[in-house]
């Protein structure tokens, strides 16, 4: 294989690479520069525009076989994680001017991108830690709050107990199979042999716990909450994007068989339920999200009893349409004076007064996470259910969907906080001190999530063949 | 010649003593990074045992890669810890409580 079709099959990832490179030696030579956002923004979007190019010409290459394998499917992932991942950026310029945070986003995607190529389980776990150790120290580095290190602990207590869980399934199946490749884990799901059986319910063990499905989800509230704003964003749409594909590559296009269908449905029809349960007594807005992406987690693991080639447009549809509108909320949150006071529900009374746009994004993003028809979401859920249907499991799908119209309540509330409810007066002063208009970056990620949005509420169709499967 | 299993016995015991260690530890934040790398050498030890019963040198690789993170991942555990420490005077276990969970 010659080095051009290495260098073209790995584009999105030299390409993230060499801003990773000019980043740090930025840093290293120029003290107090202002490059940093210009540079990672420029690297990330080119690497986003590259993975769509190539997921659109249709090349397929495997630059180090039984290792790393692209194709167009994967690189349609890739498109779809990168680009999740600029409005990240654009709502990061205002709270991190320069410094240690954009090197650490980008060293993240670009792990997010091994994962969606690996094909070994070498590659796998080094793509899963490549993307999860620069977060520990994104959720510490805004540092306004003194419970960002107390969180970013108990992510990375957890988190590392996942990537333990993770490794003694992989040596299980090591041992059984003799060979790294990731097929091990669709061979041992229809075998009957215990060390198998063991292997496998570990290894998905391990990223219930990093994708936070119930009842391994205790730590992605406190994770979410004690973040700054885009890192929150980052986590919700992105880590969670990647644990998912990391999933996608293990299944590749096996079924669930039959033992196994009861943990992929019942961890998840819990998640969903207490996700919608427990989000209902939140009072802060970063709490809620992380509640709501509880139960997002479990649609889509639900996403896992539908069949192979179904199963992979279900989850990336799912998961562009859920990151989006997760980043759109955060994005359209307008600033306050300090960052406990920003995210309390209460001061989203009588935003359409105040307003109008901001509120106006937040309640499309509510309705669309809720999965409302004329929204994205409900294309997305549609899809999941769908699927688990055509699978043969009508109980789990009803069952799922009842979990899901839970949600309705506190999405609604949300939406009757900022169009119907007055500001309690004695707050109203306080609540508008210090609640600035969004800044024109954080506008510009709004239309970055909305522009998308409409397309895939109008063309679902479209969009589904171009994430290819 | 000690068996496969004797290994795989030793690697299981120390893994379930690091996820004691993290679950019924209520004293010290330096013991939860500790049992994570109980856990992980109990997983080497099962990748070397496997790697030299199969003959296939893939695993004993995949053991330095595992090594590597292990030591990312306690270095960044041990940064955060000093700005907890900074910030609160403490690394007890128990006063981690200002978050619910």
């Amino acid at each position: 294989m010659s080095a051009e079709t290495v260098l073209t099959a790995l584009l999105p990832e030299v390409l993230l690479l060499a801003g990773l490179l000019l980043l740090i030696g930025l840093e290293i030579a120029v003290p107090r520069h202002r490059g940093a956002f210009a540079v990672s923004l420029l690297a990330v979007a080119a690497a986003a525009a590259a993975a769509a190019w190539l997921s659109a010409g249709g090349s397929s290459a495997a630059p180090f076989p039984g290792h790393y394998s692209v194709g167009p499917d994967t690189f349609a992932a890739k498109a779809v994680v990168l680009a999740l991942a600029v409005p990240v950026l654009l709502l990061a310029r205002g709270e991190f001017p320069g410094g240690p945070f954009y090197p650490l986003l980008v060293s993240s995607l670009l792990g997010v991108c091994l994962v969606v190529s690996a094909d070994s389980f070498l590659t796998l776990f080094l793509g899963v830690e490549l993307m999860s150790i620069p977060v520990y120290v994104l959720v510490v580095l805004a540092f306004q709050r003194e419970e960002s290190a107390e969180a970013a602990l108990k992510y990375l207590v957890l988190s590392g107990t996942a990537s333990a869980t993770f490794l003694l399934g992989v040596s299980l199946l090591y041992g059984g199979s003799g060979s790294l490749a990731l097929s091990a884990f669709s061979t041992a799901l229809g075998s009957r042999d215990v060390l198998a059986t063991a292997g496998v319910v570990l290894v998905l063990s391990a990223f219930f716990l990093k994708a936070a499905v119930v009842p391994f989800h205790t730590w992605a509230p406190d994770a979410y909450e004690a973040a700054s704003v885009p890192v929150t964003a980052y986590m919700a749409a992105v880590v969670k994007a990647g644990v998912l594909f990391a999933v996608l590559r293990l299944f590749a296009l096996a079924p669930a068989e039959r033992p196994l269908v009861d943990l992929l449905a019942l961890l998840p029809l819990a998640s969903m339920v207490w996700g919608n349960l427990a989000a209902m007594r939140q009072d802060g807005l970063r709490r809620l999200i992380a509640y709501s992406s509880i139960a997002h987690a479990g649609y889509l693991f639900y996403a896992f009893l539908g069949d192979g080639p179904g199963r992979f447009q279900a989850v990336t549809f799912y998961l562009l349409a859920y990151g989006l509108m997760n980043v759109l909320v955060l994005a359209a949150l307008p600033p306050a004076g300090d960052d406990v006071a920003r995210d309390r529900l209460e001061r989203l009374k009588g935003l359409f007064q105040r307003q109008p746009y901001a509120a106006w994004m937040i309640a499309v993003a509510m309705l669309s996470l809720a999965g409302i028809p004329p929204f994205p979401g409900f294309v997305a859920k549609f899809l999941v259910f769908k699927n688990v249907v055509a699978a043969g499991y009508p109980v789990y799908a009803v069952l799922g969907l009842v979990g899901s119209y839970l949600g309705l309540y506190f999405y609604l509330r949300v939406i009757q906080y900022l169009f119907m409810a007055p500001p309690p007066p004695a707050e109203e002063a306080s609540a508008a001190e210090g609640e600035g208009a969004p800044s024109r970056l954080a506008l510009a990620a709004t239309v970055l999530c909305l522009l998308p949005a409409i397309l895939i509420a109008l063309f679902p169709g479209w969009v589904i063949d171009r994430l290819g499967g | 010649m000690v068996p496969l299993t004797h290994y795989l016995v030793l690697g299981a015991v120390l893994f379930v003593l690091g996820l004691a260690g993290i679950f019924l530890n209520r004293k010290n934040v330096l013991i939860l990074l500790m049992s994570i790398e109980l856990m992980l050498l109990a997983v080497n030890t099962n990748f070397v045992a496997f790697s030299h019963f199969l003959g296939d040198t893939a695993g004993q690789v995949f053991v330095f890669f595992v090594l590597t993170v292990a030591a990312a991942e306690s270095a960044i555990g041990l940064a955060i810890l000093v700005v907890l420490f900074r910030s609160r005077h403490t690394i007890d276990v128990q006063d981690l409580d200002r978050l619910k969970g």
